[in-house]
């Protein structure tokens, strides 16, 4: 009976339109754009596809979501319920509501081997927030198990864990004994739609929430500091090239380019 | 937890996954299907992959038993993008909601016929209401079921049914005068006496079927006619109106608020005289009220709904719905139009699909002016005195 725990985050919908995005630069925080719910990572969502693929192969799976945030954070984990996986643990701590990376794997590490016994840990290869890509693997070190990061394929069988890694120039193939850690990328595919019947079950779903004394551990300081939050301004001019015929007008145009030492 | 509107996590869910699902893969071809006047049967098997269709179904007909506001919720988030998929979808399933409150024997006969493939999106029914020369006056029908034997013997014509002529629709509810009153009568697609015209030609909603059907001589047995002899025939004929009412005023606030959405960032991109247009006041007006209107429909239809689910009655709520929802819909198409300018006149903006496709709203199901006098009924208007 796999056990399989998906990090799932709650992040500000990505979609939402560039001039609604704004940051408070004084309080180093990024302002909720009005009206627009908050929604799960992208990459962990497929995170969650990818274990619901084992579990399709092997239906006795049982399927952790593992979340840390604010009281909104369970929608997430209800969402990734309702695609199917079993069971959801909330995080919910206002001490570590402002965790940097390394804080928040220590927190999701103690929440996992109270979980324990667990197979396979998948995350996104990164929250599509702030990109830093680096949980899923500092949760390996802490728990001092393997790490395969970026897959695009997820294979289980007999305590062997197969993935199909997204290099810059191909792929590869790597293996590693359970327990471990895998992140996945995009190129695992779209995560499957939730469908009203599991939607109908997620709801019923109780999600255990746990704080940060409930692991038995102390309060993790943050190690790293934000030292400030903006949004880069970018200045566009727009210069039109003339020219009397086509050619004349690229030639202009590569010269004007050489000049601005773009090619 | 709950939204600012008050919606439930279960429907918060199931609105964003039809949101997600109709943006990704509904909206992609609802250009061309209009266009070309095409029903795409692969789409709409999908939508019963996902329990759409058998959302209101309890579970044990393979539905998922949601209330009246989730489905209403789902119809909206579709109809932003292609209503007239939706209104095939709500149309579809009228025929295994109302078969799904039938006789035991009925259900026993209709449940792995009708009703379950209804619930997975692999049928759908159509609703045979209007003749030639009954529209609003329903009580002017002249289609007559006769009983002989254990059989009805039906004769007469329907026109404008939306749904009948699709490849998958499994059977026609037809409303039909009997010896005993009103009463809906199941006629299954291919029954001999049953057919067809070609699909008829419309303004818009032109990816959905609409024709005119006729009847002669059609037999059916007995079991057909929906609630049995003699019991609540009239209670289903009305409740069934309520109901739709609902769906109908939910797909034009689905429209609205895609022709607001669609406007605003226009407004917001569209330079002329050197700044946006949506610094006109002008066009913030038109703005403004669309924005308004769709708040307000949103909680009349809310407050309906959550009066259907309650088990209230909610005639009135139902018409003003009807009512409110389709004629604001028809003005924010309007104004998404005029907003546009030339370029929403052109068929390469959606808003002038949702223009087309609007207009129908305010006729069917009951015209606005019907709506207008059942809210009047139901205030009193009808009974004199203080
Ligand atoms: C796209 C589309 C799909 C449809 N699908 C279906 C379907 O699936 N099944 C079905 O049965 N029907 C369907 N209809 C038909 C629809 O329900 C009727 O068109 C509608 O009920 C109006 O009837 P009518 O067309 O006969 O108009 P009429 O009843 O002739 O009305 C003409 C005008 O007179 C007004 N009027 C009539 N009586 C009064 C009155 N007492 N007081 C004030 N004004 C009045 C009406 O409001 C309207 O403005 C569909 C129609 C459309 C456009």
């Amino acid at each position: 009976m796999p056990h399989i725990i998906c990090l799932a985050k709650q992040v500000p919908d990505p979609e939402t339109p560039a001039s609604q995005f704004r940051v408070d630069e004084a309080a180093k925080r990024v302002i909720p754009a009005p009206g627009i719910q908050p929604v799960p990572s992208q990459f962990d969502t497929i995170g969650v596809e990818g274990a619901l693929r084992i579990k399709d192969k092997i239906p006795d799976t049982t399927i952790t979501i593992l979340s840390l945030g604010p009281d909104s954070s369970r929608d997430t984990i209800k969402h990734c319920l309702a695609m199917g996986a079993d069971e959801g643990v909330h995080i919910n701590d206002p001490a570590v509501n402002e965790a940097d990376h390394w804080a928040t794997a220590e927190v999701l590490a103690a929440a996992i081997q109270k979980l324990a016994p667990y197979d396979l840990i998948i995350a996104g290869r990164q929250a599509v927030d702030w990109d830093m890509g680096v949980v899923g693997s500092t949760i390996a070190e802490i728990l001092g198990v393997p790490v395969i990061t970026i897959g695009k394929d997820v294979q289980y069988e007999n305590g062997v864990v197969r993935v199909e890694r997204v290099l810059m120039d191909g792929f590869e193939t790597v293996e590693a004994p359970t327990p471990c850690v895998v992140t996945v990328s995009n190129e695992l595919g779209e995560p499957r739609y939730p469908q009203l019947r599991q939607i109908m079950l997620a709801a019923r779903k109780e999600v255990k929430a746990w704080t940060v004394s409930d692991l038995g551990i102390p309060t993790p300081q943050n190690r790293t500091k934000l030292e400030a939050l903006f949004v880069p301004e970018t200045k566009v001019e727009t210069e039109f090239i003339d020219g009397d015929t086509p050619q004349e007008k690229a030639e202009k145009l590569a010269g004007r380019l050489r000049e601005a030492k773009l090619i | 937890m709950s939204d600012a509107n008050g919606y439930t996590e279960a429907q918060l869910q199931i609105q964003r996954m039809v949101r997600e699902f109709s943006r990704k893969e509904v909206a992609p071809g609802a250009e061309e299907r209009d266009r070309e006047s095409r029903f795409d049967y692969e789409l709409y098997r999908r939508l019963g992959g996902l329990g759409l269709p058998g959302m209101l179904l309890p579970e044990q007909f393979a539905g998922s038993d949601t209330d009246a506001l989730s489905f209403c919720l789902a119809l909206e988030e579709m109809s932003r993008v292609d209503m007239s998929l939706a209104l095939t979808m709500w149309v579809g399933i009228q025929g295994a909601q109302s078969m799904a409150h039938g006789t035991d024997e009925q259900i026993a006969a209709w449940r792995g016929k009708y009703i379950e493939p209804t619930a997975r999106g692999e049928m759908v029914s159509a609703g045979a209401i209007t003749e030639p020369d009954a529209g609003s006056d329903t009580a002017a029908l002249k289609t007559r079921a006769v009983a002989d034997g254990d059989e009805w013997v039906i004769n007469g014509s329907k026109i404008f049914i939306s749904n009948a002529g699709l490849e998958h629709c499994g059977f026609a509810m037809v409303l039909c005068r009997t010896d005993e009153g009103y009463g809906i009568i199941i006629v299954p697609t291919g029954t001999p006496g049953y057919t067809m015209g070609p699909p008829l030609r419309k303004m818009g909603l032109r990816s959905s079927d609409t024709r005119e059907l006729s009847f002669d001589d059609c037999r059916v047995p007995a079991l057909n006619l929906l609630g049995g002899r003699g019991s609540g025939r009239e209670a289903i004929i009305t409740g069934g109106f309520y109901i739709t009412r609902l769906y109908l005023g939910s797909q034009a606030i689905g429209v609205a608020a895609e022709c607001l959405d669609l406007s605003l960032a226009y407004a917001k991109r569209r330079i002329a005289f050197k700044r946006p247009i949506a610094r006109f006041e002008y066009v913030q007006g038109m703005l403004v009220e669309m924005a308004l209107e769709v708040e307000l429909g949103r909680l009349l239809r809310d407050k309906a709904c959550r009066m259907h689910d309650a088990h209230q009655y909610y005639a009135k709520e139902a018409a003003m719905t009807k009512l409110f929802c389709t004629e604001m819909a028809k003005r924010a198409a309007d104004h998404a139009v005029q907003v546009f300018g030339g370029a929403g006149y052109m068929d390469e903006t959606p808003v002038s699909r949702y223009y087309r496709d609007i207009r129908a709203a305010t006729i069917a199901e009951g015209t606005s002016e019907v709506q207008k006098y059942i809210i009047a009924r139901e205030m009193g208007c009808f009974q004199d005195g203080g």
